[in-house]
């Protein structure tokens, strides 16, 4: 392998130091990973950088943390410190954080929980273009080149189809959305 | 025949589940079945995914891991670490049923997700272990879904991504995994089962309409059949409740 960042093994297996601990002889040890650069979704961040997570944090909080430099995207920035009430909801203190952007609808077209569900059309047409060279250049341009910034891809995405998938505050999703 | 090997595949692996099972499932049918044994049969049973979230409700059918439809309604909304927790520790871990998928299978339910060819010049790159091989390595019980196919059912794998019973009685132990292994291997055609003395693969059961020998064809070793009955059909109970409570858009179905 080239990159000098990536190691070799996989994994190495070794000698359980603490003898009689966890009924093992053996241990298995990974490498750590260390993204230089690690870019999250969030529902809440703060202008510092505290971050709250709504629904499943996945792995997003250890990519977050693990990361040599952060930047958080957010649905709602607060420019107040309301996010240091009830702070135990927080998982990423800013400390961690180089940037916040404000991006409302910034996970689009996938979902986020208790604000937008994925967008089943659109993740649909990009599963279908894909698997073509000429369709994927088409939705390229179109989707991606074409549209100047986050907010014109909403524009073109159009109010209607938001409206369908915005979030019903009972479940978090749209609730039965029409994702045929 | 008013089902389809789809509907009968799901119905095979949701018989399985019981209420005292934790159920870890994936993207697909494999969260089908667990959501249709919590309608069907084991409404106690609890569903977790590896995303962390503990004890979905699964009023709608997800699309992913991932999708919002998993975090409603749940014990605990945690993160990928809370999830594989669930199956490292000894107290919960004996109660957690897996469901697997793979692109290879062997006759002792090793399992490869990661690579047709070889591996540093694939013919296919799969997406790899995911949480696959965690499971496989940890849980005692897994239900593995199939296509029955020749380049599925294979003598040797491209690739060993998880492990079933290795090579044979005794190689889980000797390779310090948890005890258990891979409980049935559910496909289109029928399910398999592992003998308990030989861990070797055999058949357990076929759905109506296919015989053993036209399962034998779609395979590339040879297994026992003397012990295969033909499988009860989805009965009309559980096909209103998959079609209408698990998967009334027919998004998987």
């Amino acid at each position: 392998q080239s990159d000098a960042k990536i190691p070799n093994d996989k994994l190495i297996q070794m000698d359980n130091p603490f003898s009689t601990s966890n009924n093992t002889d053996r241990l298995v040890l990974v490498p750590a990973i260390n993204p230089d650069v690690t870019i999250i979704h969030v529902q809440k961040a703060d202008k510092k950088g505290n971050c709250r997570i709504e629904g499943l944090s996945f792995a997003d909080v250890e990519q977050a943390k693990a990361a040599r430099h952060l930047i958080v995207t957010c649905e709602q920035l607060y420019t107040g410190d309301e996010l240091k009430r009830n702070s135990d909801q927080n998982q990423i203190p800013f400390i961690h954080v180089d940037a916040v952007v404000h991006m409302p609808h910034g996970a689009y077209p996938t979902a986020c929980y208790n604000s937008y569900d994925y967008d089943p059309r659109q993740l649909k047409m990009y599963a279908r273009c894909a698997k073509d060279e000429e369709a994927f250049n088409n939705y390229l341009e179109q989707y991606v080149l074409g549209t100047r910034d986050h907010g014109a891809l909403m524009e073109l995405v159009g109010r209607e189809q938001i409206e369908k998938i915005t979030a019903d505050p009972e479940t978090g999703y749209a609730s039965n959305l029409d994702r045929t | 025949m008013d089902y389809t090997l789809k509907e009968m595949m799901t119905i095979a692996a949701a018989r399985e589940i019981s209420n005292n099972d934790i159920v870890f499932c994936g993207t697909g049918i494999s969260m089908l079945a667990a959501m249709a044994a919590k309608k069907i049969n084991a409404p106690d049973s609890v569903i977790f995914f590896e995303t962390g979230a503990i004890d979905s409700k699964l009023a709608e059918i997800p699309l992913a891991v991932g999708d919002p439809r998993v975090m409603f309604h749940t014990s605990a909304n945690g993160g990928l670490l809370d999830s594989f927790a669930t199956m490292q520790n000894r107290i919960t871990g004996d109660h957690v049923v897996g469901i697997l998928g793979a692109a290879q299978i062997d006759r002792f339910g090793n399992l490869n997700s990661t690579v047709i060819g070889d591996y540093s010049l694939p013919k296919i790159r799969f997406s790899g272990s995911g949480g696959g091989c965690d499971v496989a390595s940890f849980v005692p019980k897994s239900l593995i879904f199939m296509q029955h196919e020749k380049r599925k059912f294979v003598k040797k794998l491209d690739y060993l991504t998880s492990p079933g019973y290795l090579d044979g009685p005794g190689a889980r132990e000797k390779a310090g995994l948890a005890p258990g292994g891979p409980e049935m291997v559910i496909t289109n055609m029928g399910v398999m089962k592992f003998d308990e003395t030989t861990k070797e693969m055999y058949l357990h059961g076929f759905y109506p309409g296919i015989t053993p020998e036209e399962i034998l064809e779609k395979m590339e070793f040879s297994v026992d059949t003397s012990r295969a009955e033909e499988i009860i059909p989805p009965t009309d109970e559980e096909l209103y409740l998959l079609r209408e409570k698990c998967d009334s858009q027919r998004l998987i179905l």
